[in-house]
């Protein structure tokens, strides 16, 4: 079993590598609609969950949320991102880990259209109207394409890193 | 010791890494997808009457500070905020500069097109991404809303935020 400081530093080697993506990302303008992005920080927070275990990529998620807001200038982001994230990795979580026979893409999909709807809920809360939801049904599809190119992405990550970086190496 | 994960029969390792791209039980999750989708559109986009606008109001907070009435091709500002709101009358609409303080440093700068009845936020100073410029423009339905800022355009007359009819 790899040392705790081996798994420490290879957590922070990979939040990093999410806050960068996430910053990077906030740069672009959004896709089709406000709030609205590709989420390639979520390939390094699914890739923590797999390689380190699930509480780790419980903390690469809570600090590049707050670490990435703050370095995007969209502190009030983390208003809604934090629920969001919170619920869609828990969903990913139970997918990949606790449902027999389903594949990274399929946690990635259902985890981001997840995320964009708690998101949107979220945000019909604290502007106290329900406007905003006429948006909702296009940023599910949205969040549809985005799971889909980050979930591949994992999928071809996990295949192809060598055992040794498997931290978690049977539970 | 029996570990935590063996009693929740967590999947291991080699378990994940072998997973093909498509799995039997990815079905039942695609298919929910499917129908979450099609629940969504049909009960948000495809069935609601699209009643036709009057107008759009501007709010910050929980204060209405500007609305514009079409029909009547009327504006009303706040007295609270007329120090902060700069109105310019063009041919085909009316740009409204709503700034956030005193200091008239920040601002949202938004169109309204009295022609074709629609609002779009044209610049703001709110953050990097500036997600409400980037909103799509809003008719009959819809909303801008910048958060940082916490201003934002609706349609008037849609879900409970009734048209103002002036005063503070």
């Amino acid at each position: 079993m790899k040392s705790r400081t081996y798994k420490i530093t290879l957590s922070a080697i990979l939040t990093s590598l999410s806050i960068i993506a996430f910053t990077i990302e906030n740069l672009f303008p959004p896709v089709f609609l406000a709030g609205a992005r590709i989420g390639v920080s979520n390939i390094f927070i699914l890739l923590s969950t797999i390689l380190l275990g699930i509480s780790y990529g419980y903390s690469s998620l809570i600090l590049k949320i707050l670490v990435g807001s703050l370095f995007s200038g969209n502190i009030m982001g983390i208003m809604y991102s934090l629920p969001a994230g919170l619920i869609s990795l828990s969903v990913e979580i139970v997918v990949i880990f606790f449902i027999k026979k389903t594949s990274v893409i399929s946690a990635s999909i259902i985890g981001a259209v997840l995320n964009s709807t708690v998101q949107n809920l979220v945000f019909c809360l604290v502007t106290d109207t329900t406007n905003y939801l006429i948006y909702l049904p296009y940023l599910a599809l949205i969040s549809v394409i985005s799971g889909l190119i980050v979930g591949f992405t994992v999928y071809l990550l996990v295949k192809y890193i060598p055992n040794k970086y498997f931290m978690q190496k049977e539970y | 010791m029996l570990s935590w994960g063996k009693v929740l029969k967590l999947k291991n390792y080699s378990q994940i890494k072998q997973n093909k791209p498509f799995e039997i039980n990815d079905i039942f999750i695609y298919l929910f997808v499917i129908v979450s989708l099609f629940v969504l559109f049909l009960s948000l986009v495809i069935l609601p009457q699209k009643k036709k606008t009057n107008g759009f109001a501007i709010y910050k907070g929980q204060e209405i500070v500007f609305t514009y009435y079409n029909d009547k091709n009327d504006l009303i500002i706040n007295d609270k905020y007329s120090n902060l709101v700069n109105i310019e009358q063009l041919k085909d609409g009316i740009t409204i500069k709503v700034f956030t303080s005193e200091t008239f440093e920040n601002f949202n700068f938004i169109f309204i097109n009295t022609a074709d009845n629609y609002a779009k936020m044209h610049d703001s100073t709110c953050s990097q991404s500036k997600d409400c410029v980037h909103s799509p423009s809003i008719t009959s339905s819809g909303m801008i809303y910048c958060a940082p800022h916490d201003l934002k355009i609706v349609p008037l007359g849609q879900n409970n935020i009734p048209p103002w009819t002036g005063g503070a």
